[in-house]
């Protein structure tokens, strides 16, 4: 009856040794999971705001690059290019930036264009001979400097 | 459930839960298995940064060279890029910066640049090698130029 007693306290021992185990294991799981999906979704919106915002300030100061010339639209929210028989322009427009072409002798226009980036704003100025574009996306700028002409 | 019988100590012996013991294994796998998995994803983290980095860095040496491009004068192109109050914290020819490439005396990216000039009959070539390191290592170099005209023996 003694003995009886015992090992019936022994399995209820294990049991609990067991269960808590499997606790332990669960929360540690658990705690894995969501470090490594926090990490993983940092990591993912620092490069769709860096890249995107790089690749349009990229886009843009390539353009200008390779444009005959330059003229800044609506004192910085857009930009209209003309490149031989083309005249493109550029404009941010409704949380995208968008580029459209036309026939140089065309009046540049700010509707009816492509979509190109989705970004929070660009503005582009004009200081001693450089350009500087900025882009915001996702609350943070980033910005670059190209000659003009 | 299965037991066995370990000997503790002379004449008496105690039942062992070999459940207990696998769940004991797998613990142990499994908490290797995760260390595992949070250095990957530590590493990962590290790389995402340095990335990120080396972007802005590039950003930075682009607009760098851009200005300086325009008229040799490094000084001008740093003052330009950063801001006149924040060039000015320039070491010698060192800046540090934080890790979007602002001006930051706490920053971690170290960017040192050199500078040098080739005189010609008709001016002056001017050569600065921008490089940007993380902790000692370098991430991203460039090197740009200027022709300045009036400068050199033409200047003279």
């Amino acid at each position: 009856m003694r003995n009886l007693k015992i090992k019936e306290k022994a399995d209820s021992v294990s049991a609990f040794g067991s269960m808590l185990l499997f606790l332990i294991f669960a929360v540690c799981t658990l705690l894995i999971i969501v470090t490594a999906a926090g990490t993983y979704s940092r990591i993912s919106d620092d490069f769709d705001g860096l890249y995107g915002g790089s690749a349009a300030l990229r886009y843009v100061s390539n353009k200008i690059r390779s444009a005959d010339s330059a003229e800044l639209l609506d004192g910085g929210n857009g930009l209209a290019l003309r490149n031989g028989g083309v005249v493109s322009v550029i404009y941010f427009e409704d949380g995208e930036l968008y580029e459209r072409s036309a026939a140089a002798d065309a009046e540049p226009e700010r509707s009816g264009g492509e979509p190109l980036f989705a970004l929070d704003g660009i503005s582009i100025s004009l200081e001693d001979g450089l350009y500087r574009i900025t882009a915001a996306l996702n609350g943070e700028e980033y910005s670059v400097l190209v000659r003009e002409g | 459930m299965i037991y066995l019988k370990i000997k503790v100590s002379a004449g008496e012996t105690r039942p062992v839960n070999l459940f207990f013991i696998e769940l004991i294994i797998s613990l142990l796998f499994f908490s290797f298995s995760g260390a595992v998995v949070l250095r990957v994803f530590a590493y990962a983290d590290s790389k995402a940064r340095l990335g990120s980095v080396l972007e802005n860095a590039t950003l930075c040496a682009q607009s760098i060279a851009e200005a300086y491009s325009s008229d040799g004068d490094i000084g001008g192109a740093l003052s330009v890029v950063f801001g006149e109050e924040q060039a000015a914290y320039a070491d010698g020819s060192e800046l540090t910066l934080d890790n979007k490439c602002s001006v930051s005396e706490s920053g971690t990216v170290r960017l040192s640049y050199s500078e040098n000039i080739t005189e010609y009959a008709a001016g002056e070539l001017r050569a600065v090698t921008l490089r940007f390191s993380v902790s000692g290592e370098e991430l991203y170099s460039l090197t740009c130029s200027a022709y300045v005209p009036e400068g050199g023996a033409a200047g003279e």
